[in-house]
Formats: structure tokens, sequence, C-alpha cells
């Protein structure tokens, strides 16, 4: 039976992380998401990842000049994955949303998730968004790291497979099982990490982020200047 | 297991989901109205009349079909889909309990019933003055802007107990606002045709309209329930509000505009009966 129990565990616990970062006491933020503070300000990571298309995407070179919403999602995830996509294609699809935004989408289970079956999953909500594949579990761990994210977790069904429960344990600890043929779910961080023009990331969208929020905080991203300083997002 | 449909954080499915107080429910509204058409019929002297015995089974189905809207409307898959997946399965629940449930349990009551339980309950008094028509107007219009709150709504349908709160009242205030147009009770029906027209279309054909376009016209999902949830067959958020509104403008436009038409009809008809035509005299 798959089960959100740890997914959610870990929104919670990102939720509170965030939080309690965010709040300094340095004022109203600008941002109706969750923002960056000054000190924890991070650059979109310097990495390539390939596309549904089979051609490489460097992050940071490749999307100069854009916002980027660097979202992680699987296709076989059962609830918030499809909900934040929704969201994000109905506050771009809006008249008057800024045109300088991607969204990079980075699949947490490239075992299952092939570049043919991403990009229909994605083609669902947009044509324009960007799925991409970490061509190893390192890659996705160290893209994890840059982010600040959570690591995703492989939570297997031991009703049907009789596994025990592998949560916690490395993906090292996993290799060598046949995935294609296991139920499993993955627990991961559900946050949209927002790197603006400039490259620095200011703020984070977890589930649930309502329309609005997106609405009100993507023209002051877009509109950072790509040579801005870091000041200029805070 | 669960005793009434609330928003749920999973995906839609078309697995069955058994709620028993929706059952629980529509038994409590239609074993005591059967249990009271029994006890009143082994009390009459006398059978009645087949004209008063087809009248009386025609009050019953009436009954009991707005007992099934009121189960369909209420229970999976309606119930779950308006409480947490659809803002436009939320507007359909709204329109079956106000405009198919409760005008049919009020058509379904019979006089005597209709007494006993008033006299019973004490409530003849304030029902006397809630059904005056500006009050039963007002009332459900109330109860229609309120329940269709972003506030209430995503309070309301995140738990089991206040969706159960929300479903009653709709169905309250729609039996409410029906009484001055088919009472039981003469007394509390409104008397003259033209009178009846203009309460049925100023309570339930226009103000509705105006929460109707906001939900249409509105820039940005309304409400975060239906706005978060997991979608269902890819529907938007948007797209889905919209509907609702639609639904909530133009769904009732077929039985409020039928029953006035149908009122204006027997009013002609009962206009010719009271004055039949005068012979022409020669000239």
């Amino acid at each position: 039976m798959r089960s959100p129990r740890w997914r959610l565990v870990l929104f919670v616990a990102a939720v509170l992380m965030v939080a309690a970062c965010g709040s300094g006491g340095e004022g109203e933020s600008r941002y109706e998401g969750l923002a960056v503070p000054a000190t924890q300000l991070r650059q979109v990571p310097d990495m390539a990842f390939a596309d549904t298309d089979g051609d490489e995407v460097h992050l940071a070179a490749d999307t100069r000049g854009q916002v980027r919403l660097v979202y992680q999602m699987f296709t076989n995830c059962p609830d918030i994955c499809g909900v934040q996509l929704a969201q994000l294609a109905s506050v771009l699809n809006r008249p008057g949303a800024p045109p300088n935004v991607a969204v990079l989408a980075v699949t947490v289970d490239p075992d299952r998730d092939s570049p043919e079956v991403l990009r229909a999953y994605l083609d669902q909500f947009s044509e324009d968004f960007v799925g991409l594949i970490p061509r190893s579990e390192q890659q996705l761990t160290d893209l994890q790291n840059e982010l600040g994210a959570l690591a995703s977790i492989k939570i297997f069904d031991t009703t049907t497979t009789g596994a025990h429960e592998m949560s916690g344990m490395d993906h090292d600890d996993m290799s060598g099982m046949d995935h294609g043929d296991v139920d499993y779910d993955i627990a991961h961080d559900a946050r949209v990490f927002a790197y603006a023009p400039n490259g620095y990331g200011y703020a984070q969208y977890p589930h649930p982020t309502r329309q609005t929020q997106f609405d009100h905080d993507l023209p002051i991203l877009a509109g950072i200047e790509p040579d801005a300083p870091a000041e200029a997002g805070l | 297991m669960r005793f009434w449909c609330s928003a749920l954080e999973v995906p839609w499915s078309w697995s069955w989901r058994a709620y028993p107080g929706v059952w629980a429910a529509s038994l409590a509204i239609a074993v005591p109205y059967l249990a009271a058409q029994r006890r009143g019929r082994s009390m009459r002297p006398q059978p009645p009349d087949p004209a008063e015995a087809a009248a009386q089974r025609r009050q019953m189905w009436f009954f009991l079909a707005g007992v099934a809207a009121f189960w369909v409307a209420s229970d999976w898959p309606l119930g779950v889909l308006g409480a947490g997946y659809l803002a436009s399965a939320h507007m359909a629940q709204f329109m079956l309990y106000t405009l198919v449930s409760a005008p049919l349990l009020v058509l379904g009551i019979p006089e005597p019933m209709a007494r006993r339980i008033l006299a019973r309950l004490r409530l003849y008094r304030l029902m006397t003055r809630l059904t005056q028509p500006v009050t039963a107007g007002l009332v459900f219009n109330g109860c229609l802007v309120a329940t269709h709150s972003p506030w209430a709504v995503d309070t309301l349908r995140a738990n089991q107990l206040g969706s159960f709160v929300m479903d009653a009242v709709w169905l309250a205030s729609g039996v409410l606002v029906w009484l001055p147009i088919c009472s039981p009770l003469s007394e509390h029906r409104l008397r003259a045709y033209p009178g009846k027209m203009v309460y049925l279309f100023l309570a339930l054909g226009v103000v509705p309209a105006v929460p109707a376009g906001f939900l249409t016209f509105a820039g940005f999902p309304l409400y975060a329930t239906y706005e978060l949830a997991p979608r269902f067959y890819g529907l938007d958020a948007a797209t889905d509000q919209q509907m609702a509104g639609l639904i909530m403008k133009l769904g009732g436009i077929p039985i409020v505009w039928g029953t006035i038409i149908a009122m204006m009809m027997r009013w002609a008809d009962e206009s010719k009966t009271a004055s039949p035509a005068q012979p022409l005299s020669p000239r």
C-alpha cells in the first residue's frame, strides 16, 4: 500500500526548516512564498541533465536571464507533484504572466521515468515544462545538496514484495535491486525552488502554495536583472 | 470508514467508499415519514376515495424522490467529489439539495402530518414567522452567500462534521425557501400567483447570480480546497470554478422558470374557471 506518510513528514520538516530560517525578524518579506534569508542564499546549481529529447541542459547556462523554477517530481506521484505542476501551469498560462520563466522538472525516479514517460506526463500540464533526468542517483543526490533540498527516499510496498520498509536507507543500499518490478513510492522534497535571472534562489514554494502567491512573486523575480547583485532580490 | 463526505487529500478514485452517516441521515428522514403515513392510514375509519388515495400516493412518491435526491447529493461519488475535489460538483450538490430534494420533500408532506410535527415540536409560531416571504428569501440567500464564502468552504469541507453541517444548512434553507410556494399549510403559502412568481424569481433567480458571477469571473480559484486538491482527470481549478459559477447561474433556470410557467398556466386556468365566458348579447 502506498503511504503518503513519509512524504508528509518530509514536507512538514521542510516547511518548518525554511520557516525557521526565514523568521529572522528582518521585516516583512517581499515574497508571498517562503523567502530565503540573505545568509542562506544559494545560486542555481551548475549542473547538466538530459532532457526528454536526450539533449543536455545546463541548469545555469542554458536558462540564463530566466526565472528558474526547479521542481523535483516523479510521474507515479499519487498526489502533490500533479497539484504543484498544475498550479504552475495555470499561473504561467495566464495573460500577463512573465515570459522569462522556465519550469525545470527533475525526476527523482529515473528508473521508471523514461524520457517518453516523463514527457507525456509533463505535457498534461504544459509542453513548455522542461523534463530533466539525472544520469545517476549520485547526480540526484548532488542536485539535492546544491538546492538545499531534503533527500528523496524510496519506500517499498512491503505488502506485495515482502521486502522490509527501506525508508532512510542510502541509495547505494538499494543498488542491484530491479526497481522496475517492485512497487514503491518516493518521499521527496516538494518545494519549488525559485531562482531569479541573476541566479540567486530568493524564494521557495512548498505544497500547498496558492496560485495567487505564485502570481504575486513571479513578476518580482522576473524583474531582477541578470547581472544584478544578490541584494537586489532580498 | 468515514461518517460523512469531507475533503480527502488522496487522488480521486472510482473505488466505492462507504459513508454510513449519509445512509443514516436518509433513513432518519424516510423511516419516520413512512411510519407516520402507515399510522395515519390505520387510524382512518374508512379508506379514502380513489382520488384522495392517488393524491396520497403521489405525495409519498414526491417525498421518497426528495430523499433519493438528498442521498445522491450526499453520498459517493457526488458527495466526495463535491467535498474535496471539484467546485462544480460542490455546486451540483447545492442545486440538488435546494432545487430538487427540498421542494420534493415539502410537496411530499401531508397537511395533517405537518400540523402534528409543528405542534409536537412547538414550532408553529416560529415557522409562521420564517415562512414570511421576505424572511424566507433573506434566510435562504444569507445561507447561500455564507456557505459559498471561501472561508466557510475551506473550513467546513475540511472535516466531516463541518461538511455535514454545510449540507444540513443547504437542505434546511432549501426547504424554507420553498415553503411560501408549496407549504402543506395553506396559511404559510403565498396566496396570489403573481406574488408567488415574483418571490420565486427574486429568491431563487436573482440573488444566486451574484456569487455565480464571482465564481465565473474571478481571476483566481477562490477555494483552496478545490485549488489544491489532486486533479480530477486533469481539469484545472480555474475551469472547474467557472463551471461551478455556470451551474449556479444556469442550473436553476429550468426549475425556477419551469415552476413559474406552470404557475402561470394554472393561474390562467383558474381565472377561466372563476369567470366563465359571458354569452354574447345579440345586437
